[in-house]
């Protein structure tokens, strides 16, 4: 370690991003932002589910079927609306059975008209509520004058109105009916003998003790109606159209039946169910309201925050450092390391790698950070609005290539691409509708939508699935906000690592069964009878060749192009212990690894693998001294070279692979080295090239 | 005290702080303050913990340390106006001397790194480079002075350590060494925590951990071997590092005393081996796995989850109070004795900030907004808070947020700063924390470590005072128990005696159970008042008395829960004196019904929370919110079959014929539940199971087998997880729902018996 390291004022020990690897190398991502967990928000449903229920039950009540039943015991229809008291028929102290003779206060005296009720009445053994039971089945049909003599049938605490039946008149009439039941107490009712058995109907008989007596004359006959009484309640009820109206009872009766009283046990369970019904219906309705604008707000936004094309110009961040805090925040919000801390404020270190977008600028607490534009960017691909290339026709590009970065960005142009090229697509008669170039988000993307929109598809990919993701520039992805896949939904990513990422990856490429060519790299595309004819060939070296002819295609190649090799022939069984990218170090535990290169993604695999137990790492670079690359990757590498862990050989290069043996050319010499595994990490071919070959142009050739 | 005002000249005409610009001054005295200290009184104590320099602004004070040689204290030095003092904060180390006012004085207290910031940024590198460097120095020396291994040294030996000796700061995580390096010092912790570790087959083994005044990595380097362990730091720690060749001639040169104290560190390990064995035997999770952030908590919030009902009133009460909940109910689940209690707890340490001894959010506040008050508690400035989330990265347990700034609070000038850092700050512009008084159990509460967990107190800070006294909640059992028969008995006699017609409801003695019955409604319903309105029953304090000792606070909605079951089974007895037993007809009918339903669902949820949450800690390696079980189901059978790819053929047939029928079977979380078994043991009892099985076959290709059984008996033991949260929590929203039914029909039956 320098001198310059130990001393107090060193970035290197008070730089959180330092302090964010905490054991296990995992870094943390960026600053908590509040968030509403459920212990808070369920708490305001709750209160509004109860106030709901609330008024769910008054509402109710409100609309509650019948009349009332007056609280102190169940009363019918004319009883509740007579609004009587019980102090009005019954007397303190007395029996309850014993109210029978309060009646004639408003009824007067109804005598019977046969004489053996007469007879017991005088003795009293019969008494009003021996026939009418007032608080039990207390049955009539009752005419109302308001509603054109509207017939309603009601029982004790319940009424229905009937309809098609009516018996207009000036005021109310009230038919009283009696059930055989309240009979069946002193006659016997399949007695021949018995004067209400012989008279029973068949249809009475059937019906039981239910059933209705329809002998109207008990206290009046048919032929001698009395003159209206001048008071009491009966003084509208006993007009000469009685006879009538009996008979319209008698049918409303036959109608409906007995009236069950609904409204004693029952109506307490009906509205308790009603009104539960009702709040929890509420209640559902209140979060199922919520969840719709939130999911729309969410939709809304994320429709905003869709950009299709990268700015034509350079775009810089300028730090204006008399109000720069040096807190980090555009340093952790750039996806490429372009800023960087010293002393405390924000510096611009990687210009040539800033992307343009202003995520840093966003996050800047103070203002002191802005994104401003200059030079118009000569290397920038000329594409149309809809991606198409315009040099072009028919090759469309998506993701890192068009020069947007970000894994969200690249799924969204994936989609929106195939989305176009679905609503454009002309007739033709290729085989396939479109062939997508590349698996990387980008083309996943674009494969689930063509997938979703049925366009006849296919993938092809230099290396694997997802090979992009398992060499992305960082080590650790960190993304707060839902990447929305065609078909697959949301894919949310809070803080996920490359690993849990590919696994996420992978198993929708599994379970969405997508066509993917793997090895098989892109060559370059002809136009051939109104299609597209892409060659390929294969990714490992061998001569083999495919050739697709497609309407449209897709280059989804990333930035990365494919990786350089090595000067040095590689035979068959060397072949297999060569590798490009460092996908697991733990599967390289015990070996002796050579890592040809030290740029950062060379450095970072050193020291991925020299942590690992037992395994003996090589270094081979050209140069002669470690200057590319990230500060801390250099201090690393150094720290593990000053501990014995790793050999770095430099001014070499690497002559012969054999299997078990590697031959470096050294300023001293050649010199051979054990070996099981060898990275070759001396960068990529740029994808450029092939644009160049598929006819895409640049604003510079343009200018050419 | 506190002065406010302007800081006087003489202060920034001290040699340290001339170099700075305006800005920095301005930053300085922003995030500092003025401090007065009357004739006598000591500003610091020797030996204590600072994150501020100070600079004397009037009057003068006295800097006294007691010296090697001598017996007592002795005054070091006078400091006057314009010099400065205690700047051993700025490498973190205690202060070497008690500081006492000779007269009355004002200091201005300058945060360290404040003052870092605004001299490096000024361009003061060569000053701050001298300056440290003598601070070093004499540090260093103190702090080999105290330390064991050196104190007995002769004064030439001691020179020449000092001569060979490096500060290092590590960070978290951050390895000092790892195992096969060469070694080439020798090491001493001078602040913080080292922990010995070693990894063998993908498991972390820490061997031994160690704070302030151990030294470590001394074998090695004497037998001149490469190093067997590696040492990681487990919080931001200081070390001082010797070179290898001093110590050897050290070492040679004291032969005996080397010895001794490999005895003592030797006898020192086995006792802490033995002292973690015995708290992790049989746990699920036991305390020493984040041992650092024990040693550093000073106030650390813990929920007990044998107690704790899952309500979330904590949370929720925090959110009334600040607008945001700056507790959120998710963590580290340790198991320890809290005080004197027998058995050990329980505890989870949900992210709300635990006031650490040295915050690491501190340092990185780019402006000084996050303080430390003298009794340790640490709070965030809102105007001077820019909201550029550094300290959020900075706490390693996410305990602070980033939220947008409320209209109310005060923002830094210029800029937009629309967002905030919060963070718990105990509630301290109240009387009491809102959490502490809002839980129905008592089951939060804060503590500080190192005082009253006996378990690991004595492993983090020599000498801490032990806080006695067991933690006494008294039991509600009894009295509910009785209330609740009390109110059957007399139920009972009400219906009998109504129906044998010796009252009726609307006269005498029914109609004043009926009054009671819906006073007794009334009495009910206010339990849901106060944890809706903790912004009102919250008081302020004065913020003169914000600097005194805290009371301590206990929970106020706990009796006021006792009081709600009691007058709630209580009124289920008047309910049945004026109704009489009926449960229909008419309003009177329904209200009866409504209300029995609620008062049982209300009992139901009196029952759960007082069965399961001991069941569903034994479960539990660490606290979930319900919004949490889907992803980790999600999770844990990610990693399952992933894990099983690359095993061994034995490994993948024992995990179809055993760990898939396991993980399906249903109702397998119940067999769980009632086996009474924790996880551990489960673990172990399936491991016995497929040992039987296999009678020793194949046992060398079982790698990667506990793993897999770590994660099928979580998986299955999240059912169970989720199910016991199910149950605490569903019959709360009922209870109020039909509270809200039983509400709207009193007032029918009321409309109804009055008109």
């Amino acid at each position: 370690m320098s001198d310059k390291q130990r001393t107090l004022f060193d970035i290197r020990l008070s730089d959180p991003r330092e302090r964010r690897r905490v054991a296990g190398g995992r870094t943390r991502g960026g600053a908590r932002s509040s968030h509403q967990s459920s212990d808070v928000r369920r708490f305001g449903p709750m209160a509004a589910g109860a106030v709901t229920a609330l008024v769910a039950v008054l509402v109710t009540w409100q609309l509650r079927p019948g009349t009332p039943t007056a609280g102190k015991g169940a009363l019918a229809l004319p009883h509740s609306q007579a609004a009587l008291e019980c102090s009005q028929c019954h007397q303190p102290g007395e029996p309850e059975d014993a109210a029978g003779d309060s009646c004639a206060g408003c009824h007067r005296g109804h005598e019977s008209r046969r004489p053996g009720h007469r007879a017991l009445m005088q003795r009293g053994q019969l008494g009003c509520v021996t026939c009418h039971d007032v608080h039990g089945a207390d049955q009539g049909v009752r005419f109302e004058a308001k509603h054109g003599g509207r017939a309603v049938r009601y029982g004790v605490g319940s009424s229905r109105r009937v309809e098609g039946m009516s018996f207009p008149s000036e005021h109310d009439v009230t038919v009283p009916l009696i059930p055989l039941e309240r009979c069946a107490q002193c006659h016997r009712l399949d007695e021949p003998s018995d004067p209400i058995g012989r008279c029973m109907l068949q249809s009475q008989r059937d019906a039981g003790g239910r059933a209705l007596n329809v002998c109207f004359d008990e206290h009046q006959t048919w032929s001698a109606v009395a003159p209206p009484r001048p008071d009491g309640v009966c003084s509208a009820q006993h007009a000469n159209d009685r006879f009538a109206a009996w008979e319209v009872a008698r049918q409303v009766a036959s109608q409906t039946g007995t009236v069950v009283s609904t409204g004693s046990d029952d109506a307490g369970l009906v509205w308790l169910a009603a009104g539960g019904f009702g709040a929890a219906a509420g209640a559902l309705g209140w979060v199922g309201l919520g969840l719709m604008t939130r999911r729309r707000r969410a939709r809304r936004r994320e429709r905003a925050e869709s950009p299709m094309r990268v700015a034509d110009v350079v775009r810089l961040p300028q730090v204006d450092v008399s109000t720069c805090l040096g807190c980090y925040a555009c340093v952790d919000a750039c996806p490429y390391d372009v800023i960087e801390v010293e002393r405390y404020v924000a510096v611009v270190t990687q210009p040539d790698a800033c992307c343009g977008l202003t995520l840093c600028e966003q996050v800047c607490p103070n203002g002191s950070l802005v994104v401003t534009d200059g030079d118009p960017i000569g290397d920038r691909l000329r594409l149309g609005d809809d991606l198409q290339a315009l040099d072009a026709d028919g090759i469309y590009l998506a993701g890192d290539v068009t020069g947007l970065p970000l894994i969200k960005n690249a799924i969204a142009q994936g989609r929106q691409v195939v989305e176009r090229i679905a609503a454009e697509l002309p007739d033709h008669d290729q085989p396939l509708d479109l062939l997508i170039v590349g698996a990387g988000p980008a083309g996943i993307s674009a494969a689930l939508e063509a997938k979703t929109r049925g366009l006849r598809h296919a993938v092809v990919e230099q290396g694997s699935v997802a090979q992009s993701i398992r060499s992305f520039p960082r080590g650790k992805l960190v993304f707060a906000q839902p990447l929305e896949l065609p078909t697959v939904g949301k894919l949310w990513l809070e803080e996920s690592t490359k690993e849990e990422l590919l696994s996420k990856w992978l198993r929708i490429v599994r379970e969405e069964q997508l066509v993917i060519f793997e090895g098989q790299r892109f060559e370059g595309v002809t136009r051939e009878s109104g299609g597209l004819s892409v060659v390929t060939v294969a990714g490992d070296g061998s001569d083999r060749s495919w050739s697709y002819q497609a309407a449209r295609v897709l280059l989804a190649i990333g930035r990365r192009g494919s990786p350089r090799k090595l000067a040095a022939a590689l035979s068959d069984d060397t072949e297999s212990k060569v590798f490009y990218h460092l996908a697991d170090a733990r599967s390289f535990i015990g070996d002796r690894v050579l890592v040809v290169g030290a740029g950062d993604v060379a450095m970072e695999t050193v020291i991925a693998i020299a942590r690992q137990p037992e395994t003996v790492v090589t270094v081979s670079y050209r140069g002669s001294g470690l200057t590319r690359g990230k500060s801390r990757n250099i201090a690393e590498l150094s720290r593990l070279v000053d501990a014995g862990r790793v050999e770095l050989v430099l001014d070499s290069t690497v002559v012969q692979i054999e299997s078990d043996q590697v031959t470096l050319k050294t300023p001293d010499g050649e010199r051979r080295i054990a070996n099981d595994v060898v990275f070759v990490m001396i960068g990529s071919k740029p994808s450029s090239e092939l644009l160049a070959r598929a006819g895409v142009k640049t604003a510079n050739h343009q200018l050419e | 005290m506190t002065v406010s005002g302007e800081w006087p000249r003489e202060v920034f005409l001290a040699p340290l702080l001339r170099g700075l610009d305006e800005r920095g001054k301005s930053e300085l005295v922003a995030s500092g303050q003025l401090r007065e200290v009357a004739a006598g009184d000591q500003l610091y104590q020797r030996g204590d913990k600072g994150h501020a320099l100070y600079v004397v602004a009037r009057g003068r004070l006295s800097l006294a340390a007691k010296l090697r040689t001598d017996d007592e204290a002795a005054e070091v030095r006078q400091v006057g106006p314009g010099e400065s003092f205690g700047e051993e904060a700025s490498i973190g180390a205690t202060w070497r001397a008690t500081a006492t006012a000779s007269g009355h004085a004002v200091v201005a207290e300058i945060p360290v790194a404040m003052f870092r910031r605004a001299l490096v940024r000024a361009g003061g590198d060569q000053v701050a480079e001298r300056f440290e460097r003598r601070v070093r120095r004499r540090a260093t020396a103190e702090l080999l002075s105290t330390i064991s291994f050196t104190a007995k040294l002769p004064p030439r030996d001691l020179e020449m350590l000092l001569d060979g000796a490096e500060h290092r700061e590590v960070d978290r995580g951050e390895a000092v060494y790892r195992s096969g390096e060469p070694a080439r010092h020798l090491w001493l912790v001078a602040d913080g925590m080292v922990q010995l570790q070693t990894e063998d087959d993908e498991r972390l083994r820490v061997r031994a951990y160690l704070s302030r005044g151990d030294f470590f990595g001394d074998e090695e380097l004497l037998s001149r071997s490469v190093r067997r362990t590696s040492a990681i730091a487990s919080g931001k720690s200081l070390l001082v590092s010797i070179d290898g060749e001093v110590a050897r001639t050290v070492a040679d040169r004291n032969p005996d005393l080397l010895r001794r104290l490999r005895r003592v560190a030797h006898a020192h390990a086995q006792e802490q081996r033995q002292r973690i064995g015995q708290a992790a035997l049989g746990e699920t999770q036991h305390a020493f796995r984040d041992l650092y952030r024990l040693q550093v908590a000073r106030s650390l919030l813990v929920i007990d989850l044998d107690t704790c009902v899952r309500c979330g009133h904590c949370a929720w009460s925090c959110e009334q109070l600040h607008g945001v909940a700056r507790l959120v109910r998710r963590g580290d689940k340790i198991v320890t004795r809290v005080r004197d209690a027998a058995a050990p707890a329980p505890l989870l340490l949900p992210n709300s900030c635990q006031h650490c001894d040295n915050p690491s959010c501190m340092p990185d506040c780019p402006t000084g907004a996050i303080g430390r008050d003298p009794r340790g508690e640490v709070f965030i400035r809102d105007a001077l808070c820019t909201g550029c989330g550094a300290c959020a990265k900075g706490c390693p347990w996410d305990n602070i947020q980033i939220v947008p700034r409320p209209a109310a609070a005060p923002a830094p000038p210029g800029g937009i700063h629309d967002q905030l850092a919060v963070k718990c700050d105990l509630c301290r512009d109240y009387d009491g924390p809102a959490c502490v008084k809002a839980c129905p159990t008592e089951s939060i509460f804060r503590l500080n470590p190192a005082e009253e967990l006996p378990d690991v107190g004595p492993l983090l800070r020599e000498g801490a005072p032990t806080r006695r006294g067991a933690r006494v909640a008294p039991q509600r059992g009894p009295l509910l128990l009785g209330a609740g028969l009390l109110s059957l008995a007399a139920s009972v006699v009400g219906i009998t005696l109504q129906a044998r017609g010796h009252w009726v409801p609307w006269r005498g003695i029914g109609w004043a159970s009926g009054v009671g019955a819906a006073c007794c409604v009334v009495a009910l319903l206010c339990y849901s008042l106060p944890k809706r309105l903790v912004r009102v029953w919250s008081r302020k304090r004065p913020r003169s008395l914000r600097e005194g000792e805290r009371k301590a606070v206990r929970s106020l909605v706990k009796p006021q829960l006792s009081f709600h079951m009691v007058v709630g089974l209580l009124s289920l007895a008047l309910v049945a004196w004026h109704g009489g037993g009926r449960l229909g007809g008419g309003s009177g009918g329904a209200l009866s019904l409504a209300f029995l339903g609620c008062a049982f669902v209300g009992v139901l949820a009196a029952l759960s929370y007082a069965w399961l949450p001991r069941h569903l800690s034994r479960i539990e390696r660490s606290a979930a919110l319900p919004e949490d079980f889907a992803p980790a189901r999600r999770e844990l059978s990610e990693r399952l079959y992933g894990g099983v790819s690359g095993r061994s053929p034995v490994v993948k047939k024992l995990f179809e014929k055993v760990l898939v029928p396991y993980l399906r079977q249903p109702l397998g979380w119940l067999l769980l539940l009632l086996s009474g078994r924790g996880l551990s043991q489960e673990q172990k009892h399936l491991r016995a199971r497929i040992d039987t099985m296999m009678q020793g076959r194949g046992s060398e290709r079982l790698a990667g087998l506990d793993q897999l059984i770590r994660l099928v008996v979580e998986l299955r033991a999240l059912s169970a997880q989720r199910t016991l949260a199910w149950l605490m929590r569903m019959w709360l929203p009922i209870h109020v729902v039909s509270a809200g039914i039983c509400v709207a029909l009193l007032l029918i039956h009321l409309v109804e018996v009055m008109w």
